[in-house]
């Protein structure tokens, strides 16, 4: 401690000074809390200053305000650390002299001390405010895997992370992002398996961050993302931390950020978003088969409108002829095109999906009955589209589902691939198909490319990608990812 | 470096703009715009030129929901024109909606134009991008449109029924199947006759007029030479190896015992010996006892080889009849010539009168091989046990 040079203090002198500058820095804030008192056994008065939400009073009292009172006859103490030292024991505690970085410890929950004659100010860690508890993640429910989910707390969370990781080599860099809310964001990975330009690319890239205000993951993720204009998430998110510490143990770093439940993995592969925490804990076969049916999902969500479209208007020859008929009758007397159609039910299911998530649950309810069955019902009773399209946009909707971080990609991708259809037929979908997975291949993600293990082709990173291996197979970490240790199996 | 990833992507980007022209088709038709093309026949017109009938879906009809509409559920649409398309043309003045022949599910020649000249019905078919080639070719015994006015039990309309029952005949063995496609490849190659089944209508017994597929054609030069009997196209089958599955009957073991063939392979080898052309021909056929009369045990070895061995001459015979059919039509309709001119291009070539003296006259080996797989569910013939002469023991068994 002496070795460092003591930067000159730039607070006010004397605790009159001290006072007047914190009452004057926290004027008409009403959650700020100031108490003087006299310490009688040093002879001089000091003051502790909070925020009132941010700590636990009872603490302050316990473990600063009585010690000081009670028990500071006879120790000698002259200035501020032989204070901590001898009488704040039971507390971190730590003597600042930058108001700053005062100001910062107590914005961030910590109490100050102030005392009369001794220079500079305590800091003391009392933190304690109203947090939600831990709870089962909405998003991500799984059958068989643990239920614990990240709740706003920084503190929480990391903890949550360090009980799956209990290895000094799991790092958590602390790191302030925003100007004026100094949200405070941590770094999370693996010493010894994340690449060492992947965590300095992730720490460059959060420190040139320079916004106001984070509100959330996805403010980070547009700063950080590879590429700025694409729908494709690049950056993985999740709730679970159970998932966090599956991919921080191959190489990848986590960003958590202080205020929101979602933590941010990157880098992050397309097929990321075919698995699941519960393909690693249901047996290999089935989780394939699982995994199989979500990529099945994928296409028929973004594909099925437009190949229904290029179909019945474009490639008639290709619908087997029963089905012909059948779509046919139900084209008989409709009043627009194929397309329209499409639009329209299209249209009607995005309002729905909106208004049915925005609004209150029980209502919310109500409105997905009312729309999904009566106005699907309604819409082909009264001639105003065709049944087909009622099936094609509701299995559209539904299938988009079982990939549920794809799901708001899907929701574009789908129109790209109508307009495409209506306008060129097959030939358009083919079209569409090549640019998209033309763009696919040339996104990347914190120096991964998007599409591994499929593109470029990594023929060991397979066994994680459409099948699912048995764990005692999967060997190696994922190649595409460049972890520093690649085997995690051992004989 | 930085212009030449942009001259790259302008690249990438005429040609996929270029390529949007290929397709050459802008314009997309609604589902009620267009009026679904079930079967075409064509039939000669008196004055020249063709009527062609058009059998057109009702698709409201169709449906599962129909609700009370009542009628048929499609309507044969008729126009007479100097060729086949104007003839489709024509039909679309009587339309709301553009004709589809994609999803047409047969083609049905009237016997005029086929004792004609068969090509001039097809010539458009061939011609134009939009046939659909894998549709049946059927060749009506009198006229194509009325063979589309036939009665249907089953099926919606009369073209899906004449589809199907071209298709049945992998399973009877009574006449050749024949696509379009099939039937134009074959016409246009040379030393190779093509066949297509025959339709004649009937009157059954509620006094309705159905279809029904009765022998084969035999196309020789464009023109219908003649026609062969089930009995006749059995060989022509077997050696083309079309017959997968079929029914043969034989004499022995003192009784009648009807054979399912299970499974057949056929190859034909042209051989060239001596300056003479002979074509041998290997067969293999598996089969199944599906009815016997005879009381001889024919679960054992002996018998089984017995069997085979009638199936073999019966089959030999078969082949036979079928040549002797063919050759007093004067029409290869194995296709003999076109596997000789394969293997033995010169020699083929320095025939001097054409393949056809050859064919009339070129020795046919026959190799036969009937193996006898299967005698159904049970294995002695249910009239032994009948007679009571069975012993109690065997019966356990």
């Amino acid at each position: 401690m002496n070795e460092a040079p003591v930067p000159v203090s730039d607070m006010p002198p004397g605790l009159a000074g001290g006072v007047a500058w914190l009452k004057h820095t926290f004027s008409n804030c009403s959650d700020f809390v100031l108490r003087t008192f006299e310490i009688p056994a040093l002879g001089r008065s000091a003051a502790a200053a909070f925020i009132d939400g941010l700590v636990k009073q009872d603490m302050i009292t316990e473990v600063a305000i009585k010690p000081l009172l009670v028990y500071a006859d006879g120790v000698g103490a002259d200035d501020l650390e032989t204070v901590c030292q001898r009488l704040l024991l039971s507390c971190e505690t730590v003597v600042v002299t930058q108001s700053s970085h005062a100001l910062d410890k107590m914005l961030h929950g910590d109490a100050l001390i102030l005392i009369d004659g001794m220079p500079g100010i305590i800091a003391l860690n009392a933190r304690g405010w109203e947090k939600r508890s831990i709870t089962e993640p909405q998003t991500e429910t799984v059958v068989r895997g643990p239920r614990e989910g990240f709740t706003e707390g920084l503190r929480t969370n990391t903890a949550l992370l360090r009980r799956r990781i209990a290895n000094p080599d799991l790092k958590m860099e602390l790191i302030q992002i925003g100007a004026r809310s100094r949200t405070n964001v941590c770094l999370a990975y693996m010493d010894s398996l994340a690449p060492l330009e992947l965590v300095n690319e992730a720490r460059q890239r959060l420190c040139e961050i320079h916004i106001d205000a984070p509100t959330g993951s996805g403010t980070l993720v547009d700063f950080i993302k590879d590429h700025k204009h694409t729908m494709f998430d690049t950056i993985g998110y999740t709730e679970k931390p159970d998932v966090v510490a599956a991919k921080i143990m191959e190489g990848r770093v986590a960003v958590i950020i202080d205020g929101t439940p979602f933590v941010l993995t990157a880098p992050m592969l397309f097929a990321e978003h075919f698995q699941t925490a519960e393909d690693y804990l249901v047996g290999s076969v089935y989780s394939t088969f699982l995994r199989v049916i979500r990529m099945i999902s994928f296409f028929i969500s973004f594909l099925t409108p437009a190949l229904y479209v290029a179909l019945s208007t474009f490639h008639q020859e290709l619908i087997p002829g029963t089905l012909l008929f059948t779509m046919a009758a139900s084209a008989e007397g409709l009043p627009f095109t194929a397309v329209v159609e499409t639009t329209i039910m299209l249209i009607i299911f995005e309002i729905l999906k909106e208004a049915g998530i925005r609004l209150p649950k029980p209502v919310g309810q109500a409105v997905s009955i009312v729309g999904a069955l009566v106005m699907g019902q309604a819409a082909i009773q009264a001639g105003l589209v065709g049944a087909p399209v009622v099936i094609i946009v509701a299995l559209t909707g539904v299938a988009s589902f079982a990939v549920p971080t794809l799901a708001n990609t899907l929701s574009l991708l789908r129109w790209y691939m109508l307009a495409l259809a209506a306008l060129l037929g097959g030939y358009g979908v083919m079209l569409g198909m090549i640019t998209l997975f033309i763009h696919l291949a040339s996104l990347s993600s914190f120096g991964a490319a998007h599409l591994s293990p499929l593109a470029p082709l990594r023929h060991a990173d397979l066994k994680d990608t459409i099948v699912r291996a048995p764990m005692h197979d999967m060997v190696s970490r994922p190649a595409s990812l460049r972890p520093m240790d690649v085997r995690r199996v051992r004989p | 470096m930085h212009s030449k990833v942009l001259k790259t992507t302008a690249l990438i980007a005429t040609i996929i703009l270029s390529s949007l022209a290929l397709p050459g088709c802008w314009s997309s038709l609604e589902l009620n715009q267009i009026s679904i093309v079930m079967g075409l026949g064509v039939d000669a017109a008196a004055g020249g030129g063709f009527e062609v009938t058009a059998q057109i879906a009702r698709p409201a009809l169709l449906s599962s929901d129909a609700g009370g509409s009542s009628g048929e559920a499609y309507f044969n649409a008729k126009q007479t024109a100097p060729a086949i398309f104007t003839a489709l043309r024509g039909l679309m003045d009587m339309f709301s909606r553009r004709l589809y022949t994609q999803q047409c599910e047969v083609l049905i020649v009237g016997a005029d134009v086929a004792r004609n000249d068969i090509s001039t019905a097809l010539e458009y078919f061939l011609r134009n991008e939009e046939s659909r080639m894998t549709m049946p070719l059927l060749i009506a015994d009198g006229l194509a449109s009325e063979v589309l006015d036939e009665v249907t039990y089953l099926e919606a309309m009369p073209s899906i029924q004449l589809a199907q029952m071209a298709d049945n005949q992998k399973y009877t063995g009574r006449t050749s199947r024949m696509t379009v496609f099939g039937f134009l490849r074959d016409m246009l190659a040379e030393s190779i006759d093509p066949t297509a089944p025959i339709v004649e209508l009937f009157t059954d017994e509620h006094g309705e007029t159905k279809a029904r597929i009765s022998g084969t054609a035999v196309f020789k030069d464009n023109r219908m030479v003649g026609v062969l009997s089930s009995e006749e196209v059995y060989g022509m089958l077997l050696v083309n190896g079309q017959l997968h599955t079929g029914v043969m009957h034989i004499t022995g073991l003192g009784g009648l015992i009807e054979l399912e063939i299970v499974d057949s392979q056929t190859s034909v080898r042209p051989v060239l010996a001596n300056g003479a052309f002979s074509a041998e021909i290997t067969v293999h056929v598996e089969c199944a006892i599906v009815y016997t009369t005879s009381t001889a045990s024919i679960n054992e070895v002996k018998e089984g080889l017995v069997i085979g061995e009638l199936a073999q001459r019966e089959l030999e015979n078969r082949i036979m009849i079928a040549v002797d059919a063919a050759r007093k039509l004067n029409a290869d309709v194995f296709g003999f010539g076109q596997m000789a001119r394969q293997r033995y291009p010169h020699a083929y070539d320095e025939l001097p009168g054409g393949w056809y003296p050859v064919f009339q006259t070129m020795p046919i080996k026959t190799d036969i091989q009937v193996y006898v797989t299967g005698t159904g569910a049970i294995q002695r013939p249910l009239r032994t046990a009948y007679d009571g002469q069975v012993s109690g023991d065997e019966q356990k068994d």
